[in-house]
């Protein structure tokens, strides 16, 4: 893909479902947008990098095989930055996502974060269910799903 | 070693030490969280330092997390967990848990307050 007109510049990177590469990917965005964040804006390069982890980390976690894929437009018109994260799932995980996603942007942030905590604490199971609410509440940005019957994908949007 | 027993623990990128304090103990948090589940870390240290502290009738804990850079959001369930275990204990035999945090990193200004509302009073930030 090439830069439309007004684009500051476009990336796009496809992973594998391993964990490590979340890590990577959010110190690299965090170091690009160091240098390329958009100005006059209220968030930071590190909030926009935790929610590229999170929704990484979800990606890796629901993913149904690999090709999760990344995309980064910085540009000059609005929005001023996009980054999309999608990745294959299977139809039950992307029912799972929506449900998740309706109940975190449902009522007032910090009353659904802390809600949200609440049951987490006293949940069995591994996942936190966190990611999507922490996102809302901190990053600053904002967050948009959109589904397919076997594909998941979240944009961020400054 | 602390007067708790509690060894320290370094893993991955993280990096988690207990030692004595006037008030109790200190534990320091350095590095980052961002490993798959940290609750296979955390929570066994978290429970045993909540257990300890309530055998030994310690009076605070402060956690130091300013030079922690990043903690996923498992991370922040361990915390809830850990902040949950205090709600079942008697007001009077509760040890005061302190969380010493730097303001200018998002996830500490935003999810560390937020933590304190689980169990009113019973978690104070510096």
């Amino acid at each position: 893909m090439n830069l439309e007109e007004g684009d500051d510049c476009f990336m796009e990177l496809t992973f594998s479902r391993r964990w490590k590469h979340v890590s990577v990917v959010r110190t690299f965005l965090q170091s690009f947008l160091d240098v390329n964040f958009p100005d006059g804006k209220q968030t930071t390069p590190e909030r926009v990098a935790m929610a590229v982890s999170e929704l990484m980390e979800n990606a890796v976690k629901y993913a149904s095989s690999e090709g999760i894929r990344l995309s980064l437009t910085v540009s000059g018109h609005d929005p001023v930055l996009t980054v999309t994260i999608e990745n294959p799932a299977e139809p039950e995980a992307v029912k799972t996502v929506e449900a998740l996603y309706n109940r975190v942007m449902t009522g007032e942030p910090m009353a659904t974060y802390l809600q949200m905590m609440m049951e987490a604490a006293t949940r069995v199971e591994d996942h936190s269910r966190l990611g999507l609410i922490r996102i809302r509440c901190e990053s600053g940005c904002r967050l948009r799903l959109e589904t397919e019957p076997e594909l998941v994908r979240f944009t961020l949007e400054l | 070693m602390n007067k708790l027993g509690i060894a320290p623990i370094t893993h991955d990128r993280v990096s988690i030490d207990v030692a004595d304090a006037a008030t109790g103990v200190f534990v320091s948090v350095v590095g980052d969280i961002d490993m798959q589940d940290p609750s296979k870390l955390l929570d066994p240290f978290f429970l045993k330092l909540h257990q300890a502290a309530l055998k030994e009738g310690t009076p605070a804990i402060e956690v130091d997390f300013r030079r922690l850079a990043f903690l996923n959001s498992s991370g922040i369930k361990a915390l809830a967990k850990w902040a949950m275990l205090l709600a079942v204990v008697p007001t009077e035999k509760r040890y005061k848990l302190r969380f010493l945090h730097n303001k200018g990193l998002t996830w500490q200004a935003t999810s560390l307050p937020t933590l304190t509302f689980l169990v009113p009073g019973a978690i104070t930030l510096a």
